[in-house]
């Protein structure tokens, strides 16, 4: 791609114009992401006298914890199921408004709202939905015999935060699908139709495979959502509890960190985020740039 | 094999907007006909009325004599071959040929047989593993006919295939589409602008207009004898030159042939008028030369006619000794006039 080169007259101006972007990126950025990793090599005594360097004491005892273990795990199936859900209800609605004329304008406009909500009031939103005393669908759900309390629960609290995790992303995963489905030409799906395909077979057989690059972008944009971007969710619902069912890493780091205190072991855990959005960001730009093409 | 019957079609968009006129076409088995006109003059969209892309607002089709209206594109048996060819890029060639036979529950000998036959007739068996991508423009536009024809159907429909091959491919593949017609004498539907497609390969041309079918007959037919202003002026290259009946009557004297009387405009065919005096009835131009544009063989005169400021064109053989700017005579043939009258657009005589 050729782009326009711009010559400054000035030597000084293109670094003025960089400037403040820098500050930001090395201020909000770079700075804490060298304290965490200092940090998690240190040990400090409760009261913030005195901090002794451990080598990787923090990281060793990490990995032989069970509650992190747990963590790992808990993460593992939140990730998982808000990907799978995310994903395959948002290209569902994709389709599904790809296949109106006229309102589809209308319907795209409406499915972007929920995007629009910050995470704590979508958590919040959800908080209220399934509150065991006050909300609506425990109400409901006991018309039917099911008990709901995400509070005692783990795995009520799991589908709770999952679900409110996966609504709050559908609309993201659903705008990138419409246009994608929009990319695959018309004039491919009528020569599948004339060669005789259904409509579930062209999905299957042509559009699926011609939407996969999309579709492998956004399973590593879920993963990494679902992994740390929900935070908001998880405080406004359910804390993390009970007894850690909902306690995802990037929960785990805020907890042991600011509740706990004990910044080493946090500063340890951040650092091991870290260390998977880098794979997870290098994947997607070798994997989708090379494989998935046609 | 099979023949396409068209009765009372009519197209109507949400809207109110009427692309197809009550419209009445057939195609005989086996026979190749083209559909020709300007953008916009619903060529396509008849053509894919036939494949049930496009529903029908009233109106039959009946394919091999069944009425195919309600059926569905994959239950007509016919073969679509699209402008920008339609292969499906994450398969091979092979697959690509192999889809719509896969999807019917054909054997795997037969569609092994079939894919090999269609690629040894169109020379693409080198290529069977590549994808689509890795092929050029030819190459892809074999391959999209080769999907055509590995499902042997009842008929072909080409929805103009030729338009994105740059021009010396063009003609080649237009003479390749034509002797694989012949050969397989599959009935054919084929749309496109390109007058001179039309006019070679072409059983039977029709011209279409606003909706409607202008003419309908073979393409020499259709040359020599245009029944009307727009058929006249859309079939032949370069465009034929129109007069108006007075300004001709003036020139003329005697020469003129006797017409009818609501002729009131003159077609003539560019190479029906010549510079040297042809010594039968004609009628003479003075003008002067404003441009000459050698085609090879031949060569486009452009002529501002003295006293009217009319361009007309001659095409006159080999190179004219005339250069630009030079005043002089030519001479319309007096037998090869075409009267029309300006009302109706209809030829007169």
């Amino acid at each position: 791609m050729q782009t326009k080169r711009t010559i400054f007259p000035n030597k000084l101006l293109p670094y003025a114009l960089l400037t403040p972007q820098l500050i930001i990126t090395i201020v909000f950025f770079l700075w804490p992401a060298a304290q965490a990793v200092k940090s998690s090599f240190e040990r400090e005594d409760p009261f913030g006298f005195r901090t002794t360097f451990i080598w990787f004491q923090n990281y060793t005892r990490l990995f032989g914890e069970p509650e992190y273990l747990n963590s790992l795990n808990r993460t593992a199936i939140f990730a998982i199921a808000v990907t799978f859900i995310s994903m395959s209800v948002s290209l569902l609605l994709a389709v599904a408004v790809s296949r109106l004329l006229r309102s589809g304008r209308a319907y795209t406009t409406l499915l972007v709202w929920p995007y629009a909500v910050a995470p704590v009031l979508a958590g919040i939103l959800w908080w209220f939905m399934f509150n065991p005393t006050i909300g609506i669908v425990p109400y409901l759900l006991n018309q039917f015999g099911i008990s709901w309390n995400h509070r005692i629960r783990g795995n009520d609290a799991m589908v709770l935060v999952v679900l409110a995790a996966s609504w709050k992303q559908i609309s993201y995963n659903f705008l990138f699908f419409v246009a994608g489905l929009q990319s695959v030409p018309r004039s491919l799906i009528e020569a599948a139709a004339i060669d005789g395909a259904g409509p579930f077979k062209r999905f299957w057989t042509i559009v699926f495979p011609l939407i996969s690059p999309t579709t492998f972008f956004l399973m590593i944009v879920n993963i990494n959502y679902a992994m740390f971007d929900t935070f908001g969710i998880i405080d406004g619902t359910t804390s993390g509890g009970p007894a850690g069912a909902t306690n995802t890493l990037v929960y785990k780091v805020y907890a042991d960190g600011f509740l706990g205190l004990n910044i080493g072991s946090s500063s340890a855990q951040s650092v091991v985020l870290m260390a998977i959005v880098i794979v997870l960001t290098v994947i997607q730009f070798r994997w989708v740039e090379r494989r998935v093409q046609y | 094999m099979a023949t396409i019957e068209l009765s009372g079609i009519r197209k109507v968009y949400p809207g109110n907007v009427t692309a197809i006129h009550d419209l009445d076409l057939s195609v005989d088995d086996g026979e190749l006909v083209v559909l020709v006109g300007p953008s916009g003059c619903g060529k396509s969209t008849l053509l894919r009325m036939v494949a049930g892309l496009e529903t029908t607002t009233a109106g039959t089709v009946s394919i091999g004599g069944a009425v195919v209206n309600r059926l569905e594109p994959s239950d007509r048996d016919i073969a679509m071959v699209f402008q920008n060819y339609a292969l499906y890029p994450h398969m091979t060639v092979r697959g690509n040929l192999e889809y719509g036979l896969k999807n019917r529950g054909t054997p795997r000998t037969l569609i092994d047989e079939r894919v090999a036959e269609a690629a040894r007739i169109l020379e693409i068996a080198p290529f069977l593993e590549r994808k689509p991508r890795q092929l050029s423009g030819g190459q892809r536009q074999r391959v999209a006919m080769g999907r055509a024809i590995v499902r042997q159907p009842k008929a072909f429909l080409f929805d103009e295939p030729l338009s994105n091959l740059d021009a010396k491919l063009r003609g080649q593949m237009r003479v390749e589409i034509r002797r694989l017609q012949r050969t397989l004498r599959t009935t054919s539907l084929y749309v496109t602008h390109d007058q001179l497609e039309a006019m070679t390969l072409a059983d039977r041309l029709v011209v279409m207009n606003a909706g409607r079918i202008e003419q309908l007959g073979k393409p020499t037919e259709l040359y020599e004898r245009p029944a009307s202003l727009f058929v006249a002026g859309f079939i032949g290259s370069p465009p034929m030159n129109f007069f108006d009946l007075e300004y001709l009557r003036e020139k003329a004297g005697a020469s003129l042939p006797t017409l009818s009387d609501d002729s009131d405009i003159i077609g003539i065919r560019p190479d029906s008028i010549v510079l040297a005096d042809p010594q039968e009835p004609s009628i003479p131009l003075r003008g002067t030369v404003e441009l000459i544009e050698p085609v090879g063989g031949e060569s486009h005169l452009h002529l501002r006619l003295e006293g009217s400021d009319q361009l007309i064109i001659v095409e006159t053989p080999g190179r004219p000794d005339a250069a630009e700017g030079t005043l002089l005579t030519a001479h319309l043939r007096a037998r090869a006039l075409h009267p029309f009258n300006r009302q109706s657009g209809l030829r007169t005589a």
